[in-house]
């Protein structure tokens, strides 16, 4: 079996199983929300890890996507194409700002980024006639001519579904052509622009694929939570997104998926310490970067490839 | 010589690069006829390098113009001149480090490739059969250039001999009608220098066009139809390889230094 049926295999295997194991809404609650990051992530993680380009603001994207379902299904919109329209939104404007800023590296790349996230968040803040300002706004239940999405159990199913398919779409992804030139971005963009890849369009490729996918993920957090608040935009947001991606392992799409579902569910599970939940978070993190810089998931791989052998 | 513009492989034409106040190009001409294997040689500084970043599309010249097969491809991208048939190897290697060899290959005959996003994403079947035959094409194009020993490794693991003949691999994946190499034998053995001479002779036995910058000179005579010599980014002299090393100029360019240590010795 070749080795990305056997990661989306592993992976909708344990979505179908989880359920067994919990007990409570507040557990699907929890599963959900590490669902929707993950989505974001494979996508972040196509940009980031695979081609080697910073964004300190897709949270932006996210925010956006969350809002277009918000506000469109408030006019009357069906939840569908509100979502579908966000997406598109995003996706121009990603591509409309990657124009410019995707020229720049490094540093200068995660400062862009980082401002447009920051504008956009302040935009959705400010906008309060639309947007509910810092009070954010409810959003209708996600529906189609009578039929919705209510309820955890329902809920855990589509973003499941979500994930499974965004998973798929990634792995193809990065095992075609197009794949290998974004990795070949990242290795050495001067010698991949000389083999015929054109690099600025490439880029701008990604940098749209992984804002939609983001968007995607807000309009259903939008929906599943019935609410949204500028936070999602935010600065804060963005940082958790790539750390996600960072801590699961660059380059790894079931990585990405990791670091979402751990990230997620390790601040829950540090309640239980109360006041040093955040210090034993941080230590976590840092604990992690410094004995696997790769990340948790590719290094992990290493040590079963060395333990086999 | 100098034949028509539909006869060279590569026509540059007075090609000037400034940066700031430095010409490290300087009105270079030169033609090169099809199937040739073309050096250009020149002490450090010459502008052998920003030449040949001129030519590849790298940079941008300050003035002049560039034919590739007859047509004007002045300021165009490097990955435009990819598409018209041009590749090339760098001097610090340019590898991909993140991928396999045989990856590095693959990327090379990217414009060959199926390269939609719609395809990548969608129809994974068709793609499996393209992958295989791409896979096959570039362990075959290594085991021509003599990485048979390395089919399987990561790029990271390969040693530096091994990478210059990787380059050298994935430029050819593109199937270019000119292959410009910077610099090929830099720090390679004498043996592993004379069999990478053999491998361009080959290459240029296929039909291929070879432009080469290159420092070693039992290279780049036993291997070069012809010889372009710069000095502070002017062509010094143009001819075949025995006419070069008659030239006195280009004696006095590359052994002025040395000669005239040696007559100091002498008259000692």
């Amino acid at each position: 079996m070749r080795r990305d049926t056997a990661v989306l295999l592993l992976l909708a295997v344990g979505i179908a199983v989880l359920p067994f194991a919990l007990p409570n809404r507040y557990f699907y609650d929890v599963a959900i929300l590490a669902g929707i990051n993950a989505i974001v992530c494979v996508g972040l993680n196509l940009l980031i890890g695979y081609t080697g380009q910073i964004s300190l603001g897709h949270a932006g994207f996210f925010g956006l996507g969350a809002y277009a379902s918000a506000i469109l299904t408030g006019y009357g919109c069906p939840a569908p194409a509100a979502m579908a329209a966000g997406a598109v939104i995003v996706g121009a404007l990603a591509a409309l700002v990657g124009r410019p800023i995707l020229r720049l590296k490094g540093h200068y790349l995660a400062m862009a980024t980082l401002g447009m996230g920051i504008i956009i968040s302040i935009v959705i803040t400010t906008e309060d006639r639309v947007t509910g300002g810092p009070d954010g706004m409810a959003v209708a239940p996600f529906g189609l001519l009578g039929w919705s999405v209510q309820g955890e159990e329902a809920w855990y199913w589509v973003i499941g579904a979500s994930l499974v398919a965004t998973v798929a779409l990634a792995l193809n992804l990065i095992a075609s052509p197009v794949g290998r030139a974004l990795r070949a971005i990242h290795g050495s963009e001067t010698a991949a622009e000389v083999m015929g890849v054109d690099v600025a369009r490439y880029k701008r490729m990604v940098f749209v694929l992984s804002a939609v996918l983001a968007a995607l993920a807000g309009s259903l957090a939008a929906h599943y939570s019935g609410f949204v608040s500028p936070a999602k935009a935010g600065f804060m947001h963005s940082i958790e997104l790539v750390t996600m991606v960072v801590f699961g392992g660059m380059a790894s799409t079931l990585g990405a998926v990791v670091g979402a579902v751990l990230l997620t569910v390790l601040p829950q599970l540090l309640t239980v310490l109360k006041d040093y939940e955040l210090l034993m978070f941080g230590a976590l993190l840092m604990g992690t970067m410094i004995l696997m810089p790769r990340g948790l998931l590719p290094t992990l791989e290493t040590l079963w490839r060395r333990a086999r052998i | 010589m100098a034949p028509g513009p539909d006869l060279t492989a590569l026509s540059v034409r007075g090609v000037s690069r400034r940066f700031g106040g430095l010409v490290a190009v300087d009105n270079a001409s030169l033609d090169v006829a099809p199937g040739v294997v073309q050096a250009i040689i020149g002490p450090n500084g010459a502008g052998k390098t920003t030449l040949f970043n001129l030519i590849s599309g790298l940079y941008r010249p300050t003035q002049g113009e560039v034919r590739l097969l007859g047509e004007d491809v002045t300021g165009l991208p490097p990955s435009a001149l990819a598409r018209r048939g041009l590749s090339r190897t760098f001097q610090n290697l340019q590898i991909f480090f993140n991928m396999t060899a045989v990856e590095n290959v693959m990327v090379g005959a990217h414009l060959r490739s199926d390269a939609r996003l719609w395809s990548a994403i969608f129809r994974p079947g068709a793609r499996a059969r393209q992958e295989r035959e791409a896979i096959r094409d570039a362990r075959r194009l290594m085991e021509e250039v003599g990485l048979g020993a390395y089919l399987d490794a990561d790029a990271a693991a390969m040693p530096y001999g091994a990478l210059k003949r990787l380059e050298i691999a994935r430029a050819l994946a593109s199937r270019p009608k000119l292959l410009l190499l910077d610099e090929p034998a830099a720090g390679l053995t004498p043996p592993e220098a004379r069999s990478i001479g053999t491998l361009m002779r080959r290459i240029a036995a296929d039909g291929v066009t070879i432009v080469l910058v290159e420092h070693n000179m039992r290279l780049v005579m036993g291997v070069s139809d012809r010889i372009v010599v710069l000095d502070r980014g002017r062509v010094l002299a143009d001819g075949r390889a025995d006419e070069i090393r008659a030239n006195s100029d280009v004696a006095r360019v590359y052994l002025g230094k040395r000669m005239r240590t040696a007559r100091a010795v002498v008259h000692a």
